[in-house]
């Protein structure tokens, strides 16, 4: 206890921006997630997928709070690991406090433990409640999510958030200043987020999907055509195929049986889970990785 | 002129790395919007028969050639990056505040410095106004570059749009950008001096400058709501009025038989249309039976700002944020002047 309120005390600041983003975006995701099911009731229906006439006019049935909520969901899961990782070795460094903390803690490995580990659990605590409420308010959404909001709920956004928080600790620790480290780790961020986004389904082999597959949120990775026999035929064979057949009929539309149509290639929702695990055990590797990269870092670089 | 070049080499010294890395961000992405700029104009040189008047050929009935699709499918590609790139000049300004002017006066005063730099200055106004001014040319010649730059993407993204009269991607191209650059360094300042410690004061900045950013932002709009005009979607004959992309958008709704306005979110919000059905002249119905009645509830329509007023919205955006920039710096001098130095 003594070591989490020594490293609270340090980073009283960071840890109060974090906890004001995490609790008041939690707080509104679980408005939201409680508000829902009154609204749509005064629609008198009971799937919030169906038809709600002028409440789903503009895309979502509670309008801008829910796209603020998840744009500031997708903002902090990256921006409150950099602010509590970045700070915890500059803060030392640049105070000159390094070279009695170092010592004073045994060995610097000791020190690193305690130090960015008590942030770390703080991060992931915090964290934690923003996932709970995104994942109760997609879950009021829809009772089948599959991949809906993949990475912005529940475990997916905790493993993604733990691993930056550690790589902004190396970053602290490489640069060893409070400012550069921040503004490097917003970029190291942008970075992480657009490679976590490609990297799914972690070798999780894509099937064609079916029509009730592709209603129930599928990761989709491809698509291809078909001629109106089921024969695959490029995009290019596809769009000449429409137009004749568009050609031929107008002004009428022509039927379906004549135009060619397009399929779906990815993983199923069903299958969420599946992907969720192997995207967690790499995630977590990476963050073992990134750790032992802030205790070679710390263990070799000078304290001032 | 020695004394000033020694302020402006001590002012970069104190604040290197973040100038430097600061820098590298604004080339990368201003070297990014050249690069689509050059993209974008070569491929309206090169394919002038599926590029040119694309909103023309998107609407008629045959849509684009199909020889085109491949031209079309790369074009609106480099339209998603260069919407993302638009979106990062929108956000270089406060950027820049944050990490440029909340550590200016915090770090002294963290540091332990400020006792001594404010002794050595005749007076502490002086040193705030010299470190201020480095900074201060350095953070809107920067942001020149990007409004510039955003100028030209902009014109590369629309070539058939007079954009000197137009609403398009407003506060993410020319003057707004260099002039929302000095308020949020300006409200960055304020917050270092009051705070004192340069972490604490980097986030309340990011707090303050964003609620500056969006306070400013609600108020213009409802100054536009109040200077709107109502311009419908089709006339009285049923037949489509000619789009104006160029008209900043206030708000869509319907304009109601008696001649009044009508939102949207105040329809549904007051429970005026529970149901909503239109047909093809743009008339609005609460029902089906009073679409067989032929009972119009209202005309699509909506509220615009014309285009012909972008330069003056431009004018009043900068002016708004260059005021309160000056209020945070004015601000910024009291509170150095009688703050403890530690």
């Amino acid at each position: 206890m003594t070591w989490a309120r020594l490293a609270f005390r340090l980073q009283r600041s960071s840890i109060g921006f974090a906890a004001l983003v995490c609790l008041g975006l939690a707080a509104l995701g679980a408005w939201l997630a409680l508000s829902l099911p009154s609204m749509l009731a005064r629609c008198d229906v009971p799937n919030p997928m169906d038809q709600c006439g002028t409440v789903y006019l503009f895309g979502s049935p509670m309008g801008d709070p829910a796209l603020l909520f998840y744009l500031g969901i997708g903002v902090a899961m990256y921006a409150v690991p950099v602010v509590l990782g970045a700070p915890v070795l500059p803060s030392e460094v640049e105070r000159r406090t390094a070279m009695i903390a170092w010592p004073l803690a045994r060995s610097r490995m000791k020190w690193l433990a305690w130090r960015a580990g008590s942030v770390l659990v703080i991060g992931v605590v915090l964290v934690a409640f923003m996932a709970l409420a995104a994942e109760a308010l997609a879950d009021a959404q829809d009772g089948e999510l599959g991949f809906a909001h993949h990475g912005a709920r529940g475990i997916s956004l905790v493993t993604r958030a733990a691993l930056m928080l550690v790589v902004a600790v190396v970053i602290g620790a490489v640069i060893g200043k409070l400012l550069p480290s921040l503004l490097v780790g917003g970029a190291l961020a942008l970075g992480l987020s657009v490679v976590l986004q490609v990297l799914p389904p972690y070798g999780v082999v894509s099937t064609e999907l079916t029509a009730a597959e592709m209603s129930g949120y599928p990761f989709t990775t491809g698509h291809a055509y078909r001629a109106p026999d089921g024969v695959p035929i490029g995009e290019d064979e596809a769009n000449e195929i429409s137009q004749a057949a568009y050609a031929e009929y107008s002004p009428d539309f022509p039927p379906d049986s004549v135009l060619p149509y397009s399929v779906s290639y990815g993983i199923a929702g069903s299958r969420y889970f599946e992907v969720l695990a192997r995207e967690s055990a790499v995630l977590v590797g990476a963050t073992i990785a990134a750790g032992a990269a802030a205790a070679f870092v710390v263990s070799r670089r000078r304290p001032e | 002129m020695t004394g000033a070049l020694t302020w402006a080499r001590l002012s970069y010294r104190q604040q290197k790395w973040e100038l430097l890395l600061v820098t590298l961000g604004v080339v990368g992405v201003v070297a990014a919007m050249l690069y689509f700029v050059s993209t974008m104009d070569g491929m309206q040189a090169a394919f002038p028969e599926c590029l040119s008047n694309m909103r023309a050929q998107m609407e008629s009935p045959v849509g684009p050639p199909l020889a085109c699709q491949a031209i079309l499918e790369e074009w609106y590609e480099h339209q998603g990056w260069t919407s993302t790139l638009m979106t990062a000049a929108r956000g270089a300004p406060l950027g820049l505040g944050v990490m440029l002017g909340a550590p200016l006066v915090a770090r002294e005063i963290d540091g332990r410095t400020a006792q001594l730099a404010w002794s050595l200055s005749r007076s502490r106004i002086g040193w705030l106004a010299r470190r201020i001014a480095f900074m201060v040319i350095f953070v809107l010649a920067l942001l020149a570059i990007v409004a510039m730059a955003g100028e030209l993407l902009a014109a590369a993204i629309e070539p058939d749009r007079n954009l000197a009269k137009d609403f398009f991607r407003f506060g993410e191209r020319g003057l707004p950008i260099v002039a929302r650059g000095a308020g949020a360094l300006m409200l960055g300042v304020l917050v270092g001096a009051m705070i004192g410690r340069v972490l604490p004061a980097v986030l309340v900045s990011v707090i303050v400058i964003g609620i500056a950013f969006a306070g400013l932002s609600l108020g213009q709009e409802a100054w536009n709501r109040g200077e709107a005009t109502i311009q419908r979607l089709y006339d009285d004959a049923g037949q489509p009025v000619g789009f104006d992309y160029a008209s900043m958008d206030v708000e869509f709704g319907l304009l109601r038989p008696d001649g009044s306005y009508l939102g949207y979110n105040e329809a549904f919000e007051r429970g005026l249309l529970p149901e909503m059905y239109q047909d093809e002249q743009g008339r609005i119905y609460a029902s089906a039976a009073d679409m067989e009645a032929g009972r119009v509830f209202g005309h699509e329509a909506r509220l615009v700002i014309e285009a012909e007023r972008y330069p003056e919205l431009v004018l009043r955006d900068s002016v708004l944020w260059v005021l309160l920039g000056s209020a945070a710096l004015g601000a910024a001098a009291v509170v150095v002047a009688r703050r403890r130095p530690v």
